[in-house]
């Protein structure tokens, strides 16, 4: 019996289009697809940043070890080395903020003396983040890996054997400093790459909810009118039919916002529940020597402007995905075939820009990539997000703009779908399903 | 064709008929539903539409309704356009879909406060509307609770208590027992006899038309193919009643 029942079942399902389109389709291209071209832009960035990685030496030790042996194995390593001359650790971070450096390490003096004793020693690196992408902050941590085994082989050829084996494990702590928008932040590079991850992560993954919220709850909204059979009713009420479309919009929004408030309760206690927990092991694990203060979002909040820009473009990305609902209840026949074509619609919209923005810079994409991104107003939001993050106001501008040009198009549209008798007349019922229904 | 302002004037001036339909004509796709539909309405009456199911009832119910825009033709409902003053048309009417849903959230009670609301009515209408709903108590129930005839009351209770000028109602018994389908048919009767209200109706019960109208049209393949009052139809046609009107105009077509 049950056998029987699964077949219906499954047989039933799948020929639903919708389902087998938005379900199974979709994923098994998208997913692909956006791996491929992620994958492409983060080794292009990748590649184009380890041909250059131009990394500063300040040494304040002035020793044979720290002035010859130690840069010579940083050399054999690949890195182009620039001395930097400076007498105080602060004004070396100047230093390396006034050449623009994107890596430099700082060796204290006394180093060598405590090296060669087998001392657990300290150096300062200083990182510059421009970007908020994961391929700049892997570049960060990879140097920081770079460093440790240059040091491990140092402390070989200068020891060979004899001292404490955890020495050789972990030679050196690194004490680091981020440059990032002009602000020196003392926290291990780590923490702030996790800082950096969950905005760029957490704050377009609201944006995603909030906008995908939208689409759903427009769209039901107009199905149920059709399924419930009260939109004849509804469109012969003296009330034009702006007037109605307005409140099918002001309605969603309030949905939205009830559910986006909901949303960032629950993501926001979640959040600190795993940020507490990340951010304590990174400190045991990382920087025992020496605590660093933790980083929170606060602390790499760009500028006042920031929050506007974030709001805005979340709310214009729901003004467009509500305006995409209301198409796609218009079209669909049903509760069910709507929500089913929201998904097929929307999921394909903001899923790649998603992702391949969270990875890679668009810079880094392929000319053809970009072009295919840039036609998609989801991009915008996702562009919108990072730039003004970034502290790049005029990007975060014209992105949002972009985006408000999708949205009167789409408001235009819609409303155009609202006048007469579209919005009786104008509906795709899948062709299985007409047929299953005959 | 008349402008806008001189029909509003001359329909105003000249007494024109509440409803006026000429040369409808509406097509979906390649299927001709209406080819050239004409009727007039005068006030106070309750003028029926008859004819088999795919006729063109509903659509020319829903091109007075201003839900549907006709190809070609058109109609003026209190001295408006429906092609080119819906919004005007809309200020005139109240419609009952076929098959209307109802909001399943909404308790009766509320229901009818929206509708007085939308149309700007008097709240005490409501009043007027729980009685020629009567369902009770059930009132204060979310609508979803309600049987199909209980929608279909409260329905027409929302339609009738507006008191609209013209008053568009497609199959208002449908779904309704006999003993409730017989309380609606004398409420439409009331409302256009007391308020002076027109109603345009369309149904498939021959019994229910015969009783409710005072004039009816026979509509069959988007034409009108028979109209009169019900008693010369049958005097013409020598039928006993109008289902046999009905079964010789459908074999002679």
């Amino acid at each position: 019996m049950l056998r029987i029942l699964l077949k219906k079942e499954v047989k039933e399902l799948l020929m639903e289009r919708s389902i087998l389109f938005g379900a199974i389709i979709i994923p098994l291209i998208i997913f692909p697809l956006m791996g491929a071209l992620t994958g492409l832009g983060m080794s292009a960035a990748m590649e184009r940043a380890e041909a250059g990685l131009v990394i500063g030496i300040a040494d304040l030790d002035r020793t044979s070890l720290t002035s010859i042996e130690l840069p010579r194995l940083l050399e054999e390593k690949g890195l182009r080395l620039i001395r930097v001359e400076c007498s105080l650790e602060e004004e070396c971070v100047e230093a390396a903020a006034k050449q623009d450096l994107g890596v430099m390490m700082i060796i204290p003096s006394g180093f060598t003396r405590n090296f060669t004793s087998g001392v657990h020693s300290r150096i300062t690196t200083v990182y510059s983040i421009r970007s908020a992408a994961i391929s700049e902050i892997s570049m960060s941590q990879r140097f920081s890996l770079i460093l440790l085994e240059s040091f491990k082989s140092l402390a070989e050829r200068v020891h060979g054997g004899g001292v404490d084996p955890r020495f050789f494990e972990k030679p050196i702590s690194e004490s680091s400093v981020v440059l990032y928008l002009g602000r020196v932040l003392r926290a291990p590079v780590s923490a702030v790459a996790a800082t950096f991850l969950t905005t760029l992560f957490g704050l377009p993954l609201v944006a995603v909810m909030v906008a995908s919220y939208a689409s759903t709850v427009s769209a039901t909204s107009i199905a149920l009118e059709k399924e419930s059979k009260t939109l004849e009713l509804l469109l012969t009420i003296p009330a034009r039919r702006i007037t109605i479309l307005l409140s099918k919009l002001l309605g969603t929004f309030v949905i939205v916002l009830l559910s986006t408030i909901s949303f960032l309760v629950g993501f926001g206690i979640y959040g600190l529940m795993i940020a507490g927990s990340m951010m304590a092991q990174i400190l045991v694990e990382e920087i025992a020597a020496e605590p660093q203060v933790s980083l929170t979002l606060l602390d790499l909040w760009p500028s006042p402007a920031f929050l506007p820009i974030l709001v805005s473009s979340i709310f214009i990305a729901m003004v467009m995905m509500t305006c995409i609902g209301l198409l796609i209840g218009v079209l669909g026949s049903d509760v069910r075939s709507a929500q089913q074509l929201v998904g097929a619609v929307t999921f394909p919209l903001i899923m790649p820009p998603f992702f391949i923005l969270i990875f890679t810079p668009i810079e880094s994409l392929p000319i053809g990539v970009k072009i295919g991104l840039l036609l998609d107003p989801f991009t915008h939001l996702f562009l919108a997000i990072h730039s003004g993050f970034a502290g790049d106001i005029a990007s975060a501008i014209t992105s949002i703009m972009v985006m408000l040009g999708f949205a009167v198009m789409l408001l235009l549209l819609s409303s155009w779908l609202f006048m007469g008798e579209r919005l009786i007349t104008t509906r795709i019922t899948l062709a299985r399903r007409r047929a299953s229904e005959a | 064709m008349w402008t806008r302002n001189a029909r509003g004037k001359a329909w105003r001036s000249c007494g024109l008929k509440p409803v006026m339909a000429s040369g409808l004509i509406k097509r979906f796709g390649s299927s001709n539903v209406l080819r050239g539909v004409s009727f007039e309405v005068e006030r106070s009456e309750i003028f029926g539409l008859i004819g088999p199911n795919g006729a063109g009832k509903t659509t020319t119910l829903r091109i007075l309704a201003t839900i549907l825009r006709p190809d070609a033709g058109d109609a003026v409902i209190m001295g408006h356009s429906v092609r080119d003053e819906p919004d005007e048309v809309r200020r005139n009417i109240a419609y009952l879909p076929e098959d209307a849903g109802v909001y399943r959230h909404l308790t009766g009670l509320e229901f009818l406060s929206f509708v007085a609301g939308v149309h700007g009515v008097d709240r005490r209408c409501v009043e007027e509307g729980a009685e020629i709903a009567g369902l009770g108590e059930a009132l204060r129930k979310p609508m979803g609770s309600y049987s199909k005839g209980m929608r279909r009351r409260i329905m027409i209770a929302a339609i009738l208590m507006l008191r609209p000028r013209v008053a568009i109602l497609d199959e208002p018994t449908s779904g309704l027992d006999v003993i409730h389908a017989v309380h609606v048919r004398e409420r439409i009767r009331r409302f256009a006899r007391e308020s002076g209200g027109t109603v345009i109706v369309s149904s498939h019960n021959m019994l229910e038309i015969e009783y409710l109208c005072d004039r009816i049209a026979f509509i069959n393949g988007g034409r009108i193919i028979a109209e009169g009052r019900p008693e010369e139809l049958k005097a013409e046609h020598r039928a006993e009643n109008l289902e046999e009107v009905f079964a010789k105009l459908m074999g002679a077509a």
